[in-house]
């Protein structure tokens, strides 16, 4: 009883201090506030199934790829005609809903938000890993089950077509020449 | 733009809240509930299949899991050509004038596709879902019922083709449809989904597919047709509480076989163009 207890204070300690974090990139990814939050909870569900064997090593590791997993397999529950970017239409309104940043920040963030629309869900889980959790290129490419090399591609695709959206397209003329 | 911009747009707020950990520990306990029952659930549809046709096979390396999903096909380690004919073991809860009827709803904003008067031409059942393939005098499709949302069976479809025999280096023709089952009634949660079907190149006798699970399937022909669908545990972080497989990411080989055991082509499909999310980008 005693080592369940304590098992439980653990894995409390780890939502309350990770969660937030990992519901951010679960929005990176999924461009919805509300399945930001089922993604999460989901990952979390499932880790604390084998919470003994995860917390002797990288918990938030872990848990952070199962976010993604279950991110790109969500995707493919969708119906058919479903569209890649086809999810992420709310992206900017969620990030919205927590941006704290005054004036130009605002219009900057919420302009990258709308421009990973345009991004396929693969390209964006390139860039959530290796610009927001900060991963190396193989870091990434072992977090998503892909080679390096698809994760460079990825990665340079995911730049070219967020430098080519509209939302970007006036700030970043300069930096294209 | 730089990396520095995008590091500091896609920079975290302060203004997301935590989850509430209890909420996770109930919700966690709730699916290993769930799951103890399942695992009695599929032992019978286990079962069940065994008993009706003899359709299950496994290569033992799973042999013996509490939770190993059906296998339905013809998988085999060592596997050999095989040409079958449809089995008489349906349990489905969609009939197959209903499969016939759901598919030519889902096919209605294909174009071109085989016509309102398309027929049955090959199917391939079993008691976890169908796959048939349909045509008129132009063109075929081929549609799938193994995927279930909110306890119903959902009909997805293969684009409609052109009823030429393709190349047998034409990789396309070959694409697979792969899902992530989820039934609530079932829990089949953990479990990945494939289904493909074509038409026969000629000089092809076997159609056989090897999966990241290292299961081998040989695909059922019936006519000038090929029908295949497979259900893998295949366990990767957040999609299976068993943990992760090594070497799960591996791509899908296909091995096409002529009719005196030499392989015509021998392949492995590219993800995403030809290993699809339910046939949605393009196959």
């Amino acid at each position: 009883m005693q080592r369940s207890e304590s098992r439980d204070e653990d894995f409390t300690a780890f939502v309350l201090a990770r969660s937030a974090r990992l519901v951010h990139i679960a929005r990176m990814l999924c461009g919805d506030a509300a399945l930001a939050e089922d993604l999460v909870q989901t990952a979390l569900e499932k880790a604390y199934l084998r919470w003994d064997r995860i917390e002797l090593g990288d918990p938030f590791g872990y848990v952070r790829q199962a976010v993604v997993n279950q991110h790109l397999s969500w995707v493919r529950r969708r119906p058919w005609r479903e569209r890649p970017s086809g999810h992420a239409a709310e992206l900017d309104q969620s990030l919205g809903s927590h941006v704290v940043d005054p004036g130009a920040a605002v219009d900057r963030k919420l302009a990258i938000a709308g421009a990973l629309r345009v991004l396929t869900r693969r390209e964006r889980a390139v860039v959530v890993l290796r610009y927001v959790e900060d991963l190396t290129e193989a870091q990434t490419a072992a977090t998503l089950g892909v080679a390096v090399g698809t994760v460079k591609s990825a990665n340079s695709r995911a730049l070219q077509k967020l430098r080519a959206a509209p939302e970007l397209s006036g700030s970043y003329v300069g930096e294209q020449s | 733009m730089n990396d520095d911009e995008i590091r500091d747009a896609l920079r975290p707020d302060d203004g997301i809240e935590p989850l509430d950990p209890a909420k996770v520990i109930t919700g966690a306990r709730r699916r290993r509930r769930k799951r103890e029952l399942t695992t009695g659930s599929l032992a019978a549809v286990a079962v069940l299949a065994v008993v009706a046709g003899g359709i299950i096979a496994t290569d033992g390396a799973n042999s013996g899991a509490p939770v190993d999903p059906p296998v339905v096909g013809t998988p085999s380690s060592t596997p050999s050509a095989r040409t079958s004919t449809p089995r008489a073991t349906s349990t489905t809860a969609m009939s197959a004038a209903q499969l016939l009827a759901n598919c030519k709803v889902a096919l209605a904003e294909a174009n071109p596709k085989p016509g309102a008067n398309a027929t049955q031409q090959a199917l391939l059942e079993s008691p976890q879902g169908s796959v048939m393939v349909i045509a008129d005098s132009k063109y075929w499709a081929a549609c799938d019922n193994g995927y279930s949302s909110e306890g119903e069976a959902q009909v997805s479809a293969r684009r409609p083709a052109g009823l030429v025999a393709p190349s047998p280096q034409d990789k396309d023709a070959f694409a697979v449809a792969q899902n992530r089952l989820t039934q609530p009634s079932g829990n089949y949660d953990d479990f990945e989904y494939y289904w493909a079907a074509g038409r026969l190149p000629t000089g092809v006798k076997t159609v056989r597919y090897s999966f990241p699970d290292g299961r081998t399937v040989d695909a059922t022909v019936q006519g000038k047709y090929w029908l295949m669908h497979y259900w893998s545990l295949q366990q990767t972080p957040g999609g299976s509480e068993g943990g992760a497989t090594p070497g799960a990411t591996d791509k899908i080989r296909v091995r096409l076989v002529a009719a005196d055991g030499t392989v015509v082509n021998d392949f492995r499909l590219a993800e995403p163009e030809q290993i699809c999310a339910q046939i949605t980008h393009g196959c």
